[in-house]
């Protein structure tokens, strides 16, 4: 039977293990099963499975990303935009997997035109894996989303293009003055040396919205965040005066330590709005973030259709713009932090909301 | 004559008991039809998220289920497998689904259609020009259809056409850079105006698009009838002022 096995798998050619679904056929039919037979249902099955695969005139786009609702989520935006016009395989790779040869049996089966790579640690395994089949891996677009850091993760890399996994602070602004019956014209922003492009960049954005940044850049050193921070944020409430604050996902300016010691106690103490870029730091038991601005998983999958069909229209030629702003967001409100200051009929265009 | 009290009380009770029932009959078969299993569908991509338009609609159409969308793909593959009698959409919209026909129109100021308007930073970008141009418009049909109604609405092909699926969306093209221009309709304009402080320059489109119309799969005067007599405030919720 294993010869049979090895010699179906060889026929298929798309790099799958079909040994679980010999064994549960052997383990079902319980009994003699000739070869004969065998071979007719993994024919069949073949039959079957092979609708995944490129079907004749369409192009393959291959997505690579682990498992999560999230992901899944925007896996699911990106194929319904793309299933009309490509033949999409998704492989999903768990945690524990750090191998690569799934990953070449699905590459040399699907031959795909551009590969999409979801989080940072795949994006670092197919790195290392095109690295190793140089030219023909290098040659084919990879489309990054849901990396951090998009900028520096896709840097070193040629092919490379990506959708950045934080939220644009005008976008975030923007949308809280929306919802704010307070003027919200004046905001400060504390962020470390890897934020410095995207707050200049956005400085600029919103001046045309007729919002100000104020911002403090700190350094690198954890030791010194504490004092540097209290000391940035007291400037930016008593000296600027700001509206509200924004805060980058910077996990080392919002580590535990810095959140209870030094973030929270200044701002609850001043009730400046906090416009933050996760879910979890505006839920009203931690009494800290007012409003939520969170790229959207599904929209973030239009998106990166959107940016495959421009490669394609492009003729697989990377564009000049290698990092793309998320587009599409979802919001969320802490409405117990918020009650003074919003407008309960602004609040429809707020995706969710925390009482 | 002990016997006759008797059946004579036994027929009093027989009777309360009737009369009872035979009322809660007649009430069930004079009321209005029963609209249970009746869907009226809609999709308006736009302002208001599907969620908020089924909340606004569904104490006056009860009764019957009320279901909106926010992408026409969801629209699409429901329609064809849930057979709504009715449907409010744009009518680009039911060119697209089959066997549905429009019984009315949506109007604002006696008009059925509403203008679209190109919005652009610094200098405003009239369709002639539009060749050389990237926009970004609210794709309520698919990509390539949308590419044909857009070239349609400009009577010209832009450069590129980046399509969004929410209005906020289509706000944050510009006002991130990616695109140089946006369409927008006029309703979709006032909730950009209130959202944005962009100093947003204009340029009406060559054609307009249909506000919106209710389409309906079969002759169904139960919903027609609720949807001609929809109260003014939920048609101004909708985007328009009346049917025609």
């Amino acid at each position: 039977m294993q010869e049979i096995v090895k010699q179906f798998e060889k026929l298929l050619c798309t790099g799958i293990s079909i040994k679980p679904y010999v064994n549960i056929i052997m383990h079902n039919f319980k009994t003699k099963i000739s070869m004969a037979s065998l071979f007719h249902i993994l024919l069949l099955w073949w039959i079957q499975f092979n609708g995944v695969f490129a079907s004749d005139g369409e192009e393959s786009l291959l997505i690579f990303t682990p498992p999560g609702e999230l992901f899944t989520s925007a896996i699911t935006g990106l194929q319904e935009e793309t299933e009309d016009e490509f033949s999409v395989t998704v492989l999903e790779k768990s945690r524990d997997d750090e191998g690569d040869g799934d990953l070449k049996r699905y590459f040399a089966s699907t031959t795909p035109k551009v590969v999409v790579v979801v989080g940072n640690r795949l994006l670092k395994l197919y790195s290392k894996f095109t690295n190793e089949h140089k030219p023909d891996a290098t040659s084919i677009p990879i489309l990054s989303i849901y990396a951090l850091d998009t900028e520096r993760a896709i840097g070193h890399l040629d092919n490379a293009l990506g959708i950045s996994s934080q939220t644009p602070l005008v976008t975030a602004i923007v949308k809280f003055r929306g919802v704010a019956t307070t003027t919200i014209n004046k905001v400060g922003v504390i962020y470390r040396d890897a934020f410095e492009d995207l707050v200049i960049q956005n400085t600029k954005l919103c001046e045309r919205e007729k919002i100000t940044i104020k911002s403090i850049k700190i350094g690198n050193q954890t030791k010194n965040h504490k004092k540097e921070i209290s000391d940035a944020l007291k400037h930016l409430i008593k000296k600027e005066q700001v509206n509200a604050f924004w805060i980058p996902n910077d996990n080392v300016i919002l580590s535990s330590e810095l959140l209870g010691g030094v973030w929270m106690p200044l701002l609850k103490k001043n009730g400046v709005p906090v416009i933050v870029g996760v879910e979890v730091l505006v839920k009203p038991e931690l009494d800290f973030g007012t409003f939520a601005v969170i790229p959207d998983p599904n929209g973030t999958g239009v998106q990166a259709a959107n940016l495959i069909f421009d490669l394609k229209d492009n003729e697989w030629e990377l564009p000049d713009t290698r990092v793309h702003p998320t587009l599409s967001v979802y919001t969320v409100l802490n409405y117990r932090k918020a009650a003074k200051i919003v407008n309960k009929n602004n609040m429809k265009t707020v995706t969710k909301i925390f009482e | 004559m002990q016997y006759f009290m008797y059946y004579r009380k036994k027929l009093a009770l027989i009777r309360q008991g009737l009369v009872p029932a035979a009322l809660v009959l007649l009430v069930i078969l004079l009321a209005p039809r029963n609209l249970y299993g009746q869907k009226l569908y809609i999709f308006l991509p736009g302002e208001h998220l599907a969620i908020h338009i089924e909340s606004q609609l569904g104490e006056y159409f009860s009764g019957i289920q009320i279901r909106a969308f926010s992408t026409f793909k969801d629209f699409k593959t429901i329609i064809e497998n849930e057979r709504p009698q009715g449907i409010i959409t744009k009518r680009e919209v039911v060119d697209h689904i089959k066997s549905f026909t429009v019984a009315l129109h949506a109007q604002t100021k006696g008009s059925t259609t509403e203008p679209y308007y190109i919005l652009s930073l610094g200098e405003p970008i009239q369709p002639s020009q539009i060749s050389n141009k990237t926009i970004g418009i609210m794709d309520f049909l698919g990509r390539n259809d949308m590419k044909t109604l857009t070239v349609h609405l400009l009577g010209a092909e832009p450069l590129k056409i980046s399509g969004v699926k929410k209005l906020e969306d289509l706000l944050s093209l510009i006002t991130l850079d990616m695109v140089q221009g946006i369409i927008t309709s006029a309703n979709d304009y006032n909730f950009i105006k209130r959202q944005s402080k962009l100093d947003f320059k204009e340029a009406r489109c060559k054609n307009p698009f249909s506000i919106a119309v209710y389409a309906a799969d079969s002759v169904n005067t139960e919903i027609s009838e609720r949807v001609k007599k929809m109260p003014k405030d939920l048609m101004i919720f909708l985007g328009f002022e009346g049917w025609n």
